[in-house]
């Protein structure tokens, strides 16, 4: 896909990418590590179950943290995906989530967008919360 | 067959699955796995992602996740086994959660040992309850009288202690010597403890010597496994002549 920075590109996806952009929920939506960390997966994946990124979730936290993730540790990150980070990113238009299934998947996003959150997940510094 | 061996038998026979999640195609630590007999199984990463990680599943559900970094000092670096106790590190303590209830070959006498230490730090942690210890020969527990010693005059520990008596070991209150009278057709490096006043703390060790002197064997945390691992222990008694000090 092509990104044109001054806005001369006129396809339809730069319309949905311009109103994503300016959209307060987007940013929201952005404000949570576990969030990030989540479209991240989703940008190499397009799709996947809660129960894998709960799993992944658990691993770089422990990964990070030098200690040992347990099963109630990955259970608590389930239990926000599905009652928090799931919503409010599926609110936003970055993710659809089929909360019977449990199944998510990655929407278009602008490839702006997608190299920043890319960026902020890989560069993150561990101490931040 | 023995209380022990099918004991290791049930252990070998539990579903557990190792699957290490990385964002490179490299095989990490296969050797290691491989060597003890264990598979490990791999799963792709997106390049750029903030940590590489194991995951350990046990009869299909999460059991743990532990980071690269982490697996690779405990895995890599020389083993140095403490001579106190309280000296156990905590790398070494999660290297034990994560590990338990797999039956591993091809262990040596140093990760036997390693293992064994961390099981007498719990107990002299924990202070009471029952420690039961199966060496194979008394030779081999006298190397190990200084932290018995700590452990008999500094907590109310009742300990027993099992070997072929090659040796005579010194009188030390609270320690029961059960004498194994022969050299037993199987050989046994085993531990357990039964956690004190509360279950949580139940540590064991079983590990069968291989004729190449190598061992195969597992640690729990599982209360119901060291329970179990006692009443192995306390059949030997059937053969052993008992000598309260």
């Amino acid at each position: 896909m092509v990104y044109s920075r001054n806005g001369a590109d006129s396809s339809v996806r730069h319309t949905t990418s311009t109103a994503q952009l300016s959209d307060d929920t987007l940013y929201e939506a952005l404000a949570s590590e576990n969030r990030r960390r989540t479209v991240f997966f989703l940008l190499d994946e397009k799709e996947t179950t809660v129960e894998t990124l709960a799993t992944v979730l658990a691993g770089w936290a422990a990964d990070e943290t030098g200690s040992m993730s347990s099963p109630a540790d990955r259970d608590q990150i389930r239990i926000e995906l599905v009652h928090n980070h799931l919503p409010r990113l599926e609110a936003a238009g970055l993710v659809s989530y089929d909360a019977q299934e449990g199944d998510i998947r990655i929407t278009s996003l602008d490839p702006l967008l997608a190299a920043l959150i890319s960026k902020s997940v890989d560069s993150e510094p561990a101490a931040e919360p | 067959m023995t209380v022990l061996q099918s004991l290791l038998d049930s252990v070998r026979t539990q579903d557990r699955r190792f699957i290490i999640y990385r964002p490179t195609a490299e095989r990490l630590h296969e050797q290691w796995f491989r060597n003890h007999n264990v598979d490990v199984e791999y799963r792709p990463l997106p390049a750029g992602s903030p940590g590489s990680f194991l995951v350990i599943e046990r009869d299909g559900a999460f059991a743990g996740a532990i980071g690269l970094d982490d697996l690779d000092t405990l895995l890599q670096s020389p083993i140095v086994v403490p001579d106190r106790l309280s000296e156990v590190t905590e790398g070494y303590q999660v290297l034990f959660d994560v590990l338990s209830d797999t039956v591993f070959t091809a262990m040596s006498r140093r990760e036997l040992l390693v293992v064994s230490r961390e099981i007498e730090d719990r107990a002299y942690r924990v202070g009471t309850g029952t420690l039961r210890v199966s060496f194979q020969k008394f030779s081999a527990f006298r190397s190990q009288i200084g932290v018995y010693r700590s452990l008999a005059h500094e907590t109310d520990l009742t300990i027993h202690i099992y070997a072929h008596p090659d040796w005579t070991p010194p009188e030390l209150e609270g320690v029961t010597y059960h004498r194994l009278a022969a050299d037993p057709p199987e050989r046994y490096w085993a531990l357990a403890f039964t956690g004190g006043p509360t279950e949580m703390q139940a540590s064991g060790l079983l590990a069968r010597e291989a004729p190449s002197d190598a061992y195969t064997g597992f640690w729990t945390n599982d209360p119901a496994l060291v329970s179990s691992l006692c009443s192995g222990l306390t059949s030997f008694d059937d053969r052993a002549e008992q000598d309260r000090s």
